[in-house]
């Protein structure tokens, strides 16, 4: 049986975990509000997982994410997917050099610790193909050679739920990817006046560096040592479960709503999204809180809707609040 | 007479066809002088083609003589007549007085070929061996007219309904019987659980809530689970039992609750300060043993239990514990 020394293990998050409240300081910086996004990038950052963002113009997901680099003092790339977007402008290609009479290989902007992927759904199939294929395997191949992908390594990818005309929807098996899909709302009145105050000042705040790469490397370790009991790990396959075998838990009238349920990687993602979620609150174990806060981002995406759900106006979200008010908590 | 027709039999397959094949020569009828034919008659002259005819004869003799008839089907199919035999002859003694008894043969005929037919002759032995035909009415089977001036076409009729009798109709009867006894059952089984009653109307005493919580807390008590390293299962039954008791108590679905949200929906349902702190210290203690290998100081275990109780004590439903009592009185 494996043995936890839960109090060395808590005293050693304690310590790790520090810099997350020196991230929050910083990004408080510049971001106004928006603590969920902020939040959930800092999960999906420590989990090792990438993000879905879904949201309207203008709602700081870009500078959030381009804040989140420069703390970390990290490179970051930005790619506004459009409909002639090419792989190669992703992952890059080879270019002859007249110069040295030979193909050099010209790395694409994916080789940078954070990829914000704007509009994904602007850009077909194989262009999106290219960029998950990336980020599941972290390494991509230009010509003869495969290149691994710097660490860390979190896309950002972003959706924009209106103008629809004109964009190609990501299929289920490739949004599954995202470890977390994360809906940005608008700003509260009071925050609002702030973001139009700060606007307004000489100069807009700028976060500080104070993580190097390594650090986040290193936090993530620490954040799978993170203590998750059985009880908690069962509370999770219940959810799961929940969503594709709703009868079995009491909850029939889901049945004809949902037309699959999330997969295995669902399951994998919500544990570990629940110990990031758990180290970015300073605790050495998982409790069924941090399971129930991280669950909309986990299932919302990998949930499927049926007609009846959709002609009836329920979304994932309601799927997912019904489940979680039903399963029993440990 | 049984051992007579046996007989008879046994000749008539011998020598039938001999005596068929007679009547076919006219034979005269001559009777002998010990019978005497008092009638013989149809119970109809005339029929419609498939209707049905009895043909009865009552005849005289001593009482000792014995006489049997030939099938009169085979006389028929023998003959090639245009009738056919339903029922066969039926031979009944009508009455016996100073030694001539008064014997009647009955056969129910019919025929499906129109005309006017003489019967064929029945045939009767005697155990000395003589062969007597007795006479035959004539019938006359008609044809129904259809004045094909005026004829109409009517539709085929449906089936003749014969009345059902008692015992086809029975199976049904015990069916539908069965089937109210069963809605009987279940609508008082429902209406009995609605009303909290068992299946034969008695109510159900259902302990309150806190006296299942109590109970169960002293039965957690008894165990020993800390005691013999069982933190875990010990934490987890309390927690368990007063998160049991909240649902009742309050209504609150603190099953499917964290921790934190239980204490969350616990704190506008006027409880005493001490008694919200003690409980939610209990709920954090038992979130670390159960989720973190937390183990407890002898003195939080020995606190566990009744911190619970106490919980349950100053939150139980006294009024209408109160209202009970008054209404018992």
């Amino acid at each position: 049986m494996e043995t936890v020394n839960i109090k060395e293990l808590n005293e050693r998050i304690q310590k790790e975990s520090a810099f997350v409240d020196i991230i929050s300081m910083e990004m408080n910086k510049v971001i106004v509000g928006q603590k969920h996004l902020v939040e959930n990038l800092l999960i999906g950052l420590l989990a090792d997982g990438h993000i879905l963002l879904e949201g309207m113009p203008g709602l700081a997901k870009t500078l959030a994410i381009n804040t989140l680099a420069n703390i970390v003092d990290a490179k970051f790339n930005r790619i506004q997917f459009t409909p002639d977007l090419l792989p190669a402008d992703v992952i890059g290609t080879m270019i002859y050099s007249q110069k040295s009479e030979q193909f050099q290989v010209k790395q694409g902007p994916i080789f940078a610790n954070f990829v914000l992927a704007d509009e994904i759904n602007r850009s077909p199939a194989k262009v999106q193909s290219a960029l998950l294929e990336a980020m599941q395997e972290r390494q991509v191949t230009i010509g003869d050679n495969t290149y691994k992908l710097p660490k860390p390594f979190l896309v950002m990818a972003t959706q924009n739920p209106v103008e629809q005309e004109g964009t190609y929807p990501l299929p289920e098996a490739q949004v599954d990817r995202f470890m977390l899909k994360v809906v940005v709302s608008y700003p509260k009145k009071e925050e609002e006046k702030l973001i139009i105050k700060m606007h307004n000042a000489r100069e807009f705040p700028k976060a500080s560096a104070v993580l190097k790469p390594e650090d986040i490397v290193r936090a993530r370790e620490v954040v799978k040592d993170v203590y998750m009991d059985e009880k908690i790990e069962k509370y999770i396959v219940d959810i799961v479960y929940a969503t594709r075998t709703p009868e079995e838990y009491g909850l029939g009238k889901l049945k004809d709503l949902i037309q699959y349920g999330a997969s295995p990687r669902a399951s994998i993602s919500l544990a570990m999204a629940s110990k990031a979620y758990a180290f970015i609150k300073r605790r050495g174990y998982v409790i069924p809180e941090d399971v129930r806060a991280v669950c909309y981002e986990v299932l919302r995406h990998r949930i499927g809707l049926t007609y009846e759900a959709e002609a009836e106006n329920i979304t994932t979200e309601n799927i997912i609040t019904d489940i979680i008010n039903t399963v029993e908590v440990p | 007479m049984r051992h007579f027709a046996k007989i008879f039999l046994a000749v008539l397959l011998f020598c039938g066809g001999g005596i068929l094949h007679a009547q076919e020569q006219m034979i005269p009828i001559s009777l002998p002088q010990w019978l005497e034919v008092k009638s013989s008659s149809l119970s109809k002259d005339s029929i419609l083609v498939g209707e049905q005819v009895v043909w009865s004869t009552v005849m005289a003799m001593p009482q000792q003589q014995e006489i049997a008839f030939l099938p009169y089907a085979a006389v028929v199919e023998a003959e090639q007549a245009p009738v056919d035999v339903v029922r066969d002859f039926r031979l009944d003694t009508l009455s016996i007085k100073n030694g001539i008894k008064e014997l009647e043969a009955r056969l129910l005929l019919t025929s499906f070929d129109s005309g006017y037919y003489k019967l064929p002759l029945m045939v009767a032995l005697t155990p000395q061996g003589d062969t007597i035909y007795l006479d035959s009415p004539f019938l006359d089977v008609t044809n129904i007219q259809i004045d094909t001036a005026n004829f109409t076409m009517h539709p085929i009729k449906g089936q003749m309904r014969y009345p059902l009798t008692f015992k086809e109709v029975l199976p049904w009867i015990l069916l539908g019987l069965f089937v109210i006894a069963a809605a009987y059952l279940l609508y008082r089984y429902i209406k009995y659980r609605r009303e909290n009653r068992d299946f034969f109307g008695k109510p159900v005493v259902k302990d309150p809530p806190h006296i299942i919580a109590l109970r169960a807390l002293d039965k957690l008590r008894s165990e020993k689970l800390w005691q013999n390293g069982k933190e875990k299962l010990f934490y987890t039954g309390i927690t368990d039992t007063l998160r049991e008791y909240i649902e009742a108590r309050y209504n609150v679905s603190a099953m499917e609750k964290t921790s934190g949200e239980i204490m969350e929906s616990l704190k506008d349902k006027s409880i005493e300060e001490k008694q919200y702190g003690e409980l939610d210290e209990l709920f954090k203690t038992a979130d670390l043993v159960k989720f973190a290998k937390y183990i407890p100081q002898v003195h939080e275990n020995e606190e566990a239990i009744p911190v619970a109780v106490r919980f349950v004590n100053s939150t139980f439903e006294q009024t209408l514990e109160e209202d009970k009592q008054k209404e018992e009185k």
